[in-house]
């Protein structure tokens, strides 16, 4: 069995749920893996419970919740706060470990997919994967190094044992933790150069751009994307452009922008509320009710709110841009997410502007699913179909299944160095230093 | 091995074949594996460096396909419709589905017999309404993109002049000027002074062409014609006039030759012959010739008519017959001929390949049969819409009838003999205007008076009137100045008018008018169809605005087009009536529906009448033509009981039955001029209602009895002529073996050639019968606009386009192109599918050979295949490039090639998909086997291909040499004869001095020809291998 069989898996391990897509370059597809939670879907539970010294993940913790000792939920965000303010250097102990766990449980899971895939060819499967991170602020050396050393040590105990810690009691995982972690200090530690982490860990914002610069549909230019979900408004501004002036859009890079203000949920809740209900109680019917006329002041309300987002991000981002004067009228606008779903409120973000005076640049169409996204087939045989489901929460982890040699050459905002408003003017910056394309 | 290097080219050696160039080389330490950035033809992407090979020669699909390195289903398709484009296997492929009409396989029929004529000549005489047009455009887009034409001559009645211009642009996106005889000599003179020949597409009118100082002024210079075209080419035929001489000019100046026309064929075998005396005057230099043409060839219809019967015997014995005929006993020596009497007696009728084979063969030894072409309305369509005329009673009150007699009074006022011609006119377009539409003509009068001139100027008039009002004082040799001296006697009479008109939507006519409307609509609702579409014909736009702004009050929606709207905003109105469900009105002058089908609307309103047959011929022709889908036409005829319309043309028309059926060009039964006099007499009051009669009544029998004389010898010459089986069996070979592709081909070859290249390509899909559209990115119009720069001024206006529009109208369906003519129509001639051929052949080398497809179809029988796809180019006379396939079976080793394998070739671009890979790597042993034999059996076809060729090389050029050697043999033994005649009737020395120089004039001319068609044919051929590939049929 001496052929090999290439592929990457995009981690995009969420506070709720983790997304496993497996990039198969053989034969240039991304399957959307599969699990089995009652009904197939691609919502891998973020779930973790200890019970009776043992630990378990995703679907099996869900089952044990009710009788287990310790359940741990939202593991991501307590580990994204604690990394911002840790000092770096060493292991933030428990919650480190038991998230470094789940990542192992959650590689295995894309492993055993890829090797299913590549026996049936008779080759054998040698996975790269890259993990999402929900900042940018990856330049910071201890922030990355908690990140890495996740990541590694994850990496090591799934591929180069085959274990899954995945109903194992505690205290044997936590050894070959240890065992892993022993490993990657051995072959060099966690620290890396810039292009090594690039393959280890991508900021789930560029991350979800991914498929925005792959599609044919966007061409070199500067965007906004207004992501209305569920519980925030995520507003951002970046360009989309060619390092080398081809056609190819090789490069993007972000100005920063905003998070916060009203979510979908907020929205709900509003119009449940004057109804007498529970906002879970228009699930399933949401679009008859945001569509309707009946709760047009609370959408006016939400409208405004996330537009404030919008106009917060967009005085952040317009310090780092020195191309200023290019923003008028020609700002792409992408409205994405489960808000972009109401007319009125979409409109609003296409009609107007955030800078006064300005013109609104054009809307960007939706997209659309990625042309080379299926569903993991049946028994490893080749899909019939392409993926079929809402794709849209799939965008980070399609973004994360590349390899960071064909991922696009990101800028982070932090990356992008402050412009002074009082040199502007006198002294521009040309902008083929920047690397734009004129 | 050599090492690979940044720099290098490289191939993948698994999966799928692909080719690039390495940037980067990079370890990675995750998998522990070196990788390559690599820039592949579809961008760039890390591959693993031990899957790499170095790639200096092109791979050998073959052994691509045993290893099991399969590409899918949608490459292989934009391969095979790169293919398709870049080396046609179809020798109609500029033409077909290239223009913005619907698709009928027999106006292809002209197109291949004109590129199987040697001499490039034709004779079009299909029946009204089947597109004649149609047919000649698709010559000219075919003979342009073979030949490169720099000089286009379309020679038309004045009349239709507009109609083929805007046909020509609307349906082939061909700019032709419309010249006069002004235009025409000044090119002329300066070639006479030594200047070029400039670079021209004219459409000029046999009225222009045919005066005397034009004729001598073409005889002169002779102006060098790439392609003639001449439409109603009957009017020609009297040998005596001025228009046969020209033509007798012209076709000795053009290369091509079209002639269109309906009337021949109804007119006799005489003007047949004169027409295709005109296109091969050698070989049919005598009647006799002719004559003795079309009798041998009746035994070679009747046989294809047999055969495509399956009656073989009888057609065996059919063709027997021609040893019988002087012009063809020598035929019966021929082996060639005898070995189609036997196949004829011996094939196998389920042997579809070599039946057609054989239709073609005896369709060879026709005489006449690559010059004419002809399609009768029952050989295409079995149901062909029924015309129904209605003339509503319009009984016009009091007031309205003492108007209609004074506008006829002013006419009587005036006297052409002191007045003049033109002022005459001028009275009577008001009197026109005043039958037309009563309300309109008082506004017009109105106006009028308040200026202080009382009668229409020129400036007044819409084209169409000018058009005629010119025609008419060209004939009498007079100026036109409109003015007429108001005389108090006139004054009083159009006050009269004014003071008695009635309040505006409330005329009788308009009346009848609602009225109709109404009934017609409400039988739809009763029979729960939705409204038909009516269009509503008046020759003035005073007329159609006062429609336009009556139906409105009563909120029906109604499009307006006439010729003072451009044309843009014309076609804009047009798309709109004919898509949108609200509007069911067209409100159209003559000029406004010109080269416009309208079969989507199958009620027709002449508002008021022409007074030329032809123009009621030409507005019923925009409905009453091939893709009326309704079984009736309603014509509704309005006009008002006892006016001098009812009287005479409505009188006239019915009688003649010009409201019933299509009676082809009528100017020659009964012309305008007769009727506009005969109308003239009887307002002026020269006549009696019984004179009137009388006169009406004569032309009607007159005319009758020439229709009924037309439709006899019409019958007779299809006899000589409907034998063009074989010629559609190929056109519908070639779509069902999907030689050429088809609008979902383009479609895909475009958009993933586009994304691929470039971004912000955006498309939406057509949906139904609408047009989708297509934005090109900043990059991609910028590369499009480099590159029309050079390709063409067609594809720099595209390119222009694109740059203004951003986003575009597109179809790629020819029905829906013709629906929406602004929408930019993508088809395989279309500068951005050039662009993306022109793209491909750049990265030409990296293009994918062989594929794993899977088809599921009820079609075919399961089983796996593999197949080769060879393009084999053959360089005879007429180069001809064929697809060939062949195919063998896994399982069975059975090959099959031809027609036999063909099926699978369309299965495989029909609907395959991908194949799953575990079948390929079970089967590998078997696929090994089937190589050498699918390798072989190619090897065989194209000995057996190359051999047909030489064969019927050899076999074209004998027929060309022995019809050479006829014509000159005969030609000289009568110069001979001649000449012995001569003698012994003792005839004076010069004449027997110029007899003797005949003589030997001829001589010579036939031992050159022999001398020159002694050389032996040849077949060079060149071949390339397309693509391998395994398909997998299922069942579905």
């Amino acid at each position: 069995m001496s052929a090999v069989r290439r592929y990457h898996l995009g981690l995009d391990w969420g506070t709720s749920t983790t997304k496993m897509i497996l990039r198969d370059y053989e034969q240039g597809r991304a399957f959307v893996l599969m699990h089995d939670g009652g009904i197939p879907t691609y919502r891998y539970p973020s779930s973790i419970v200890l019970s009776d010294d043992r630990i378990f993940f995703g679907f099996e913790a869900e089952k044990r919740r009710q009788e287990a000792e310790r359940a741990i939920d939202a593991l991501k965000a307590d580990i994204y706060n604690k990394a911002l303010t840790h000092a770096g250097g060493t292991s933030m102990s428990e919650l480190e470990d038991i998230a470094t766990l789940y990542l192992a449980h959650a590689i295995s899971l894309g492993r055993n997919f890829a090797e299913t895939h590549a026996k049936r060819d008779n080759a054998r499967a040698l996975i790269g994967i890259t993990l999402g991170v929900p900042a940018e602020e990856l330049e910071q050396s201890a922030f990355r190094q908690i990140y890495m050393r996740m990541v590694r040590c994850a990496y090591e105990l799934a591929m180069h044992t085959g274990y899954s810690p995945q109903g194992d009691s505690y205290s044997h995982a936590q050894k070959g933790l240890a065992w892993a972690r022993e490993r990657v200090e051995t072959n060099g530690g966690y620290e890396a150069t810039p292009d090594s982490y690039k393959q280890w860990l991508r900021p789930e914002l560029a991350a979800a751009m991914y498929w925005g610069i792959k599609s044919p549909q966007i061409q070199k230019d500067l965007y906004s994307c207004i992501d209305i979900g569920a519980w925030t408004t995520n507003a951002s501004y970046f360009r989309i452009h060619s390092r080398l002036g081809s056609a190819e859009k090789d490069s993007i890079i972000f100005f920063g922008g905003q998070t916060g203000g009203p979510g979908v949920i907020k929205l709900l809740t509003e119009i449940a509320s004057d109804h007498g209900q529970h906002f879970i109680s228009l699930f399933g019917h949401e679009e008859r009710w945001l569509c309707g006329s009946g709760c047009s002041e609370h959408i006016d309300n939400f409208k405004e709110g996330c537009f404030k987002v919008w106009k917060e991000g967009f005085r952040k981002a317009y310090q780092l841009e020195p191309r200023q004067d290019a923003w008028d009228g020609r700002v792409n606008v992408m409205v994405v997410g489960g808000g972009s779903k109401i007319p009125a409120v979409k409109k609003h973000f296409i009609k107007s502007f955030p800078h006064s005076g300005w013109q609104p640049g054009p809307s960007v169409p939706d997209l659309g699913m990625p042309s080379d996204l299926y569903n993991f087939p049946d028994q490893g045989t080749i899909p019939r179909q392409p993926f079929k489901g809402d794709y849209t929460f799939l965008l980070v982890a399609y973004g994360l299944s590349v390899h960071s040699g064909d991922f696009p050459h990101t800028t982070l905002s932090p990356q992008v160095p402050p412009f002074d408003p009082q040199s502007r003017r006198p002294t521009p910056l040309d902008p083929e230093d920047l690397g734009y394309d004129v | 091995m050599k090492k690979i290097q940044v720099g290098d080219l490289v191939r993948t050696m698994s999966g799928v074949p692909r080719m690039g160039k390495i940037l980067e080389i990079i370890f990675d330490e995750q998998i522990q594996e070196t990788l390559a950035r690599v820039h592949f033809a579809d961008g760039t992407e890390t591959a693993l460096l031990r899957n790499l090979e170095y790639y200096d020669v092109p791979a050998d699909p073959w052994e691509d396909l045993v290893r099991g390195r399969l590409s899918a289903a949608a490459p292989f398709r934009t391969l095979l419709t790169f293919v398709r484009i870049k080396t046609p296997p179809s020798p109609i492929i500029s033409a077909f589905g290239t223009a913005r009409v619907r698709f009928y396989p027999y106006q292809f029929k002209p197109l291949l017999k004109f590129l199987e004529n040697p001499n490039q000549r034709i004779l079009i005489a299909d029946d009204v309404g089947l597109g004649k047009t149609i047919e000649a455009g698709y010559i000219l887009r075919e003979w342009r993109a073979r030949q490169g034409l720099t000089n286009v001559l379309v020679v038309v009645p004045a009349r239709l002049k507009p109609k083929w211009q805007q046909e020509l642009k609307q349906r082939f996106e061909e700019n032709f000027d419309l010249v006069d005889s002004r235009e025409i000599k000044t090119v002329l003179n300066r070639v006479m002074r030594g200047g070029e020949l400039p670079e021209f597409n004219w459409i000029a009118s046999y009225e222009t062409l045919r005066s005397r100082k034009m004729v001598s002024l073409m005889d002169e210079v002779r102006p060098a014609l790439d392609l003639l075209i001449m439409d109603e080419a009957h009017r020609v035929r009297n040998r005596k006039t001025n228009q046969h001489r020209c033509a007798d000019i012209l076709k000795d100046c053009a290369d091509a030759i079209v002639y269109l026309t309906a009337t021949p064929v109804q007119t006799g075998i005489d003007n047949l012959y004169t027409l295709v005396r005109l296109l091969m005057p050698d070989t049919f230099e005598s009647r006799m010739m002719f004559d003795e043409v079309t009798e041998a060839n009746r035994p070679i219809i009747r046989a294809c008519q047999m055969l495509s019967r399956g009656e073989l015997q009888e057609a065996a014995v059919e063709l027997e017959r021609l040893g019988t005929q002087r012009l063809t006993a020598s035929l019966m020596n021929d082996a060639y001929f005898q070995d189609v009497i036997r196949r004829l007696r011996t094939i196998d009728i389920k042997d579809r390949a070599a039946l057609v084979r054989l239709q073609r063969d005896v369709n060879e030894f026709s005489l006449l049969g690559f010059l004419l072409s002809r399609t009768r309305k029952v050989e295409v369509m079995e149901n062909w819409p029924v015309r129904e005329p209605q003339n509503p009673h319009i009984e016009l009150s009091d007031d309205e009838r003492d108007i209609y007699e004074s506008v006829r009074f002013i006419l009587q006022l005036l006297n052409p003999e002191r007045e003049g011609w033109a002022s005459t006119l001028a009275a009577i377009t008001a009197y026109r205007y005043t039958a037309s539409c009563i309300p309109a003509a008082a506004a017009y009068f109105r106006e009028r008076l308040e200026l202080g001139e009382l009668l229409p100027g020129t400036k007044d008039l819409g084209r169409e009137e000018e058009r005629e009002f010119m025609e008419f004082l060209r004939d009498r040799d007079e100026d036109w100045t409109g003015e007429i001296d108001v005389t108090t006697e006139i004054r009083k009479a159009i006050e009269n008018i004014l003071n008695r008109c009635p309040s505006l939507g409330e005329d009788s006519k308009y009346s009848a008018f609602l009225k109709v409307l109404n009934d017609i609509w409400d039988y739809d609702r009763q029979q729960k169809r939705p409204p038909r579409k009516i269009v509503v014909f008046s020759y003035f736009k005073r007329t159609l605005a006062y429609l336009h702004q009556q139906l409105s009050v009563r909120r029906i929606a109604t499009c307006i087009i006439h010729g003072g709207i451009p044309i843009e905003e014309r076609l804009d109105r047009i798309e709109q009536f004919l898509n949108e469900e609200s509007v069911n009105v067209l409100l159209s002058s003559e000029v406004g529906g010109e080269g416009i089908d309208l079969q989507k609307a199958s009620v027709i309103v002449n508002y008021d009448l022409p007074w030329n047959p032809m123009v009621v011929e030409q507005r019923i022709g925009r409905i009453d033509r091939i893709g009326q889908q309704a079984d009736r036409l309603v014509i509704v005829n309005l006009v008002a009981e006892g006016t001098i319309e009812q009287k005479i043309l409505l009188r006239l028309y019915e009688r003649i039955g010009l409201f019933r059926e299509s009676i082809g060009e009528m100017d020659e039964i009964i012309g305008p001029l007769d009727i506009q006099k005969l109308i003239v007499d009887a307002l002026r009051g020269d006549l009696s209602d019984d004179e009137i009669r009388e006169r009406v009544d004569q032309n009607a029998t007159a005319a009758q009895q020439k229709l009924q004389e037309a439709k006899q010898l019409s019958k007779q010459v299809d006899g000589l002529l409907a034998a063009d089986q074989a010629f559609l069996d190929e056109i519908n070979a070639l779509i069902r073996t999907r030689r050429v592709p088809d609008p979902g081909d383009l479609k895909t070859l475009l958009l993933e050639i586009l994304e691929k290249k470039f971004s912000g390509i955006r498309y939406t899909q057509d949906r139904g019968r609408k047009p989708g559209t297509l934005t090109l990115g900043r990059d991609t119009v910028q590369t499009l606009g480099n590159w029309a720069r050079t390709y063409s001024a067609e594809a720099h206006r595209v390119a222009q386009r694109f740059q203004f529009q951003g986003t575009v109208p597109v179809t790629f369906d020819a029905d829906t192109a013709m629906d929406h003519p602004r929408t930019e129509f993508i088809q395989a001639r279309h500068p951005l599918i050039q662009f993306v051929i022109g793209l491909i052949e750049r990265d030409s080398a990296a293009q994918p050979k062989t594929f794993g497809l899977r088809s599921r179809t009820k079609k075919l029988l399961p089983g796996i295949w593999v197949l080769g796809i060879w393009s084999l180019t053959l360089m005879a006379s007429r180069p001809e490039t064929q697809l060939e396939t062949v195919a063998c079976n896994l399982k069975t080793n059975i090959v099959l090639t031809g027609y036999d394998a063909d099926d699978l070739f369309v299965a495989c671009l029909d609907d395959a998909d991908e194949l799953d890979m575990a079948i390929h790597s079970i089967q590998r042993e078997n696929v090994e086997r089937c190589v050498p034999l699918v390798k072989d059996a190619y090897s065989q076809r194209r000995a057996a291909v190359i051999q047909e060729a030489k064969e019927t090389e050899e076999r074209k050029l004998s027929r060309v040499r022995s019809t050479w050697i006829q014509t000159l043999t005969i030609r000289r033994d009568a110069a001979k004869k001649r000449l012995e005649l001569m003698i012994q009737k003792g005839a004076k020395d010069f004449a027997l001095r110029m007899a003797r120089a005949a003589l030997e004039k001829r001589d010579k001319a036939l031992k050159d020809k022999e001398a020159e068609l002694s050389s032996v044919s040849s077949v060079d051929w060149k071949e390339k291998e397309i693509a391998a590939l395994i398909l997998v049929i299922e069942k579905p």
